[in-house]
């Protein structure tokens, strides 16, 4: 046996030029099958961690259909869905992240719920999935709706400038953009601390008083062409003034809005936050002719329009507008898993528990939007970076042919292994009857082929394997991962790379390899 | 001639003598035609499927453009005209301005709209009471007037472009929009589920006023009597009487052109209306091919990668029958037949042999088609395109798959082919030294 192997060895070393392509292919198809099975399932544990902290959690799961399925297309019936347009009556998530289904509208199954989760159903939803063991916390994202916000601002200079009509009796700056966003400033709510740039952040002794955290970064929307914006934001200590409508849901349980009833609740500005996201670069057009092709770079901001106040206070201002009608005014739910390593495997399972719902991960949602320059405004970036980048309406989560992919790449690799043993088989004929002259049995020179290509095509698949998964084991890591999990992780993939890579090179070397026991030493001494 | 058909007659053995490899090869370029025929009917047939989840919607024209602030509606209509049409025809004849806002009632956020009551459509409208014409008067549509509980002479309340500033309007009149020139003939009745879609689905102002200046084409500023809460001004949107198969058409070089025109980022739509809205029949259904096509866009993907396995297995088998006729090229060299007959040989083999797939793969792939599409009613029956890009896929995948065996076969002396010496893809260059 220890012959054989030598000869394997032997043959391989002969033969670099068909050995590399071989390891190179099975490599490459080993490469692509363990990054589906690792890589496209989870993310680093900081990625995109500002999206992430300010939104409450790493899955966003919105309680209307927004982010379509390839399955729930296929298993929809004609007719039964309707367009819609995304509305400011309960604002949310989607306002950020897909603000053109606005403008341009969207589809969604007309028989599944429209607008908002109640608390009930956010306890159930809590349960479920507890049960299915799927998610950490569970974080609606309560909003109120505001008609209009106003305020005085002054004379100093604000973030974004300074007014020069601030006398008594001038307009006041107005925001129709804005809504409340409630904090939970206990129960296991992250801090806004981090965000926070100016004043204080939110505390527990907050808790039902009238006081919020506005956005810093808004008063440079003046900036924008176009924007009728106030060049400042309001200042810590400045007291804001929404306009709220009254809220309440019909017989059909959707959300109604009552614009002429709306009432005035004034809140007092404890401080300013901002949530540094991303920062983009590029090359400086007419750069790069001979000079120094540095990069610029911005720093980009969320910019959100959301007045962030206490728990306890949105609940009791929603107790006044909805006049006990409503629980909650919550359009999507953010969840936290605790790690990102898997939470696309996490996404595909609540999209099965919940089909009327529209879960995605925060990472995956942010990836789409930023492809589009979304959410974040920018103010330096030059307008051939984004101007062909304009979102293109509604999106959902692309179908999942990994598998189908892996096989055709996997059998591409195989049949390069396969040419290569059989090319081999051609070329050595003299060989292989030499050895059967010298007394090899067929069985022994089917071994030697065939144990050649399962060679070659291990050595690849080990390649590409470690090469790939190097990438997912950080991810692990990076996730607080324990050290046994991670190694049945890398063993549970490694076990099906190998086994498949394998069982491929053996069904795909099996042809060559009979060829050869079909050859008598005289029939091939006799050719020559 | 006679030596062609000789060729052909040595074609014609070597395809009978090595029926297993050139089997093989007919194999898979069967399955490659007609796995992208059906393949491809299938991802079409998704994408049908998603462009009939959503019906289209019920409009009382084919097409409301609402033009954000900043835009000039007359030279953009103009513009939007005569665009891509040829000669001097027209995209449409007749475009009927309006001036719509943000409206804010007890039922919830909405537009108001102000128009010209003699656009001929409205004479189709069942109407309860008569149009409005003074500036505090109002039209409502059944469905608000049922939401309000209001009758022709109620008051009602509602707040136009800013939600502190509320009016009183008296409603002279309650319609019920319907439909003169969409959906199937014969139909002339709103669906309930359409009704929150229909264009003239909102309140109605008079966009002239008595004693106010009328402008030509109802442009113009508008004096006279107007409310606080009614900020009736230039148009800014239009109702556009456009052939409902040139909609879409239209509406694409119209957003088109405003990019153009008023470029934004794409961050800008965040904070305020910064592009046109479009309300056409036929939205729905044009949303639902595109979003079909964003999610299965992958496996359209997946459709061009397997060609990459078509073109391997044919390149291989190719490749491997070279190496196996090593000795009889060589021969054939030998005995006078130069490479141009050499290559003819070689290519009637393999044309006979993708000639035998296409019929079989498109035969299998029409046959099976003709079937699925007769039971799943979403998969479209094969057609001649689908067979016709199919066959552009294989045959460029068998020209990339077969160049390099037969460059080596072309390149390759007869002493190289007999003593089984190394091969070059290109012409050696030999200097004398």
């Amino acid at each position: 046996m220890s012959g054989l192997a030598s000869l394997i060895l032997t043959n391989v070393r002969r033969n670099l030029a068909r050995t590399t392509l071989t390891v190179v292919g099975m490599g490459l198809a080993a490469l692509i099958m363990t990054a589906s099975l690792t890589l496209s399932e989870g993310y680093p544990a900081a990625a995109y961690e500002a999206y992430r902290s300010y939104l409450g959690g790493d899955i966003l799961i919105y309680a209307e259909k927004i982010w379509v399925r390839g399955s729930d297309i296929n298993q929809s019936e004609s007719g039964t869905w309707q367009f819609a347009r995304l509305t400011a009556d309960v604002p949310g998530p989607a306002g950020f992240f897909q603000p053109h289904l606005a403008a341009g509208g969207y589809l969604r199954p007309s028989a599944a719920p429209k607008g908002f989760f109640s608390q009930d159903a956010v306890r159930e939803l809590a349960a479920r999935l507890a049960a299915a063991g799927l998610a950490g916390a569970v974080r609606p994202y309560f909003t109120l709706p505001a008609a209009k916000t106003e305020f005085a601002g002054g004379t100093g200079t604000g973030f974004g400038g300074s007014r020069p009509d601030a006398a008594v009796g001038a307009s006041p700056y107005v925001y129709t953009d804005s809504y409340l966003r409630a904090w939970d400033t206990g129960d296991g709510w992250p801090s806004l601390a981090p965000f926070v740039v100016a004043g204080r952040s939110l505390g527990a002794a907050d808790e039902g008083r009238l006081v919020c955290l506005v956005d810093a970064t808004r008063g440079k929307l003046a900036q924008l062409p176009g924007m009728d914006f106030p060049p400042e934001v309001p200042r810590v200590g400045e007291t804001l003034r929404v306009l709220l409508p009254r809220l309440s849901v019909d017989l059909a349980g959707q959300p109604r809005l009552d614009y002429i009833g709306a009432v005035w609740v004034e809140l007092e500005v404890v401080g300013h936050y901002a949530v540094p996201t991303r920062e983009a670069t590029w090359i400086p057009p007419g750069r790069g002719e001979g000079g120094a092709t540095e990069p610029e770079a911005e720093q980009l901001y969320l910019t959100s329009p959301e007045i962030i106040i206490p728990w306890d206070t949105a609940e009791a201002l929603l107790d006044v507008v909805s006049e006990g009608a409503a629980d909650l005014w919550a359009s999507a739910l953010a969840v936290e898993v605790g790690s990102l390593a898997r939470v696309e495997s996490a996404v595909t399972a609540l999209a099965k528990l919940f089909p009327d719902l529209g879960p995605v991960s925060v990472p995956r949602q942010a990836a789409v939007a930023n492809a589009h320059w979304l959410p974040e405004p920018v103010f330096r970036v030059p307008e051939s970076e984004w101007r062909s980048a304009q979102p293109s309406g509604q999106v959902g989560e692309p179908v999942r042919i990994s598998a189908a992919f892996n096989m055709i790449f996997f059998a591409i690799a195989a049949l390069l292994a396969a040419a290569n043993a059989i090319v081999l088989v051609l070329e050595r004929q003299r060989e292989i009857g030499i050895l059967k002259a010298i007394g090899a049995s067929s069985r022994e020179v089917m071994l030697m082929v065939l144990g050649e290509v399962v060679l070659l095509s291990s050595l690849g698949a080990a390649g590409g394997f470690v090469l790939a998964e190097a990438m997912a084991v950080w991810n692990l890591i990076s996730n607080g991962t324990p050290a046994l999990a991670v190694l049945l992780f890398v063993g549970s993939d490694m076990a099906r790379v190998l086994g498949l890579t394998v069982s491929f090179a053996l069904v795909f070397g099996l042809l060559p390899a009979m060829r050869t026991t079909g050859m008598t030493a005289m029939e091939v001494l006799r050719k020559e | 001639m006679s030596r062609w058909r000789a060729i052909w007659g040595m074609a014609r053995r070597n395809l009978r003598r090595s029926w297993a490899r050139n089997l093989a090869l007919a194999l898979v370029l069967t399955l490659g035609i007609g796995g992208d025929i059906l393949l491809g009917m299938f991802f079409t047939g998704l994408e049908n499927r998603a462009s009939l989840l959503a019906p289209p919607a019920a409009q009382s024209v084919p097409m409301q453009v609402l033009a954000p602030t900043g835009v000039n509606l007359e030279s953009y209509l103009s513009w939007a005209t005569y665009s891509g049409s040829i000669g001097s025809s027209r995209n449409f004849q007749e475009a009927y301005r309006l001036y719509w806002q943000d409206a804010f009632s007890e039922l919830g956020r909405g537009l108001i709209l102000a128009v010209d009551f003699e656009a001929p459509f409205f004479r189709a409208f069942p109407l309860e009471g008569r149009w409005p014409f003074e500036a505090d008067e109002v039209a409502l549509p059944e469905w608000m007037a049922a939401g309000l509980g209001a009758r022709p002479g109620s008051v009602v309340r509602l707040a136009a472009q800013d939600p502190s500033n509320i009016g009183s309007y008296r409603v002279t009149g309650v319609f019920r929009p319907e439909i003169p020139v969409q959906l199937s003939p014969g139909t002339r009745t709103l669906p309930a589920a359409a009704r929150l879609d229909g264009t003239a689905n909102w309140p109605l102002l008079a966009l002239r006023l008595p004693g106010g200046e009328p402008a030509a084409g109802g442009t113009g500023p508008i004096s006279g009597s107007a409310k606080p809460a009614d900020h009736r001004g230039e148009p800014n949107g239009a109702w556009i009487m456009v052939v409902e198969e040139r909609a879409a058409a239209l509406e694409q070089r119209m957003l088109g052109f405003y990019v153009r025109e008023h470029p934004a980022q794409p961050a800008a739509v965040r904070f305020g209306p910064v592009g046109p809205v479009f309300n056409r029949s036929r939205t729905a259904p044009e949303q639902g091919r595109l979003l079909g096509r964003r999610i299965f866009a992958t496996g359209r993907r997946a459709l061009g990668a397997s060609f990459l396995f078509v073109a391997i297995g044919v390149f291989v088998i190719l490749l491997i029958a070279f190496i196996e006729r090593r000795r009889e090229l060589a021969v054939l060299k030998t005995v006078g037949m130069n490479n141009r007959m050499v290559l003819a040989m070689v290519l009637m083999e393999l044309g006979a042999v993708a000639g035998l797939a296409l019929a079989t793969g498109s035969g299998l792939a029409v046959a099976a088609g003709i079937q699925v599409a007769r039971v799943v009613d979403y998969v479209p029956p094969p057609t001649f395109a689908a067979w016709l890009w199919a066959f552009v896929h294989t045959s460029t995948v068998l020209a990339l798959a077969t160049v390099l065996p037969l460059s080596m076969m072309q390149l390759a002396t007869v002493q190289q082919l007999l003593q089984n010496q190394k091969l070059y893809l290109v012409r050696k260059k030999v200097t004398l030294s």
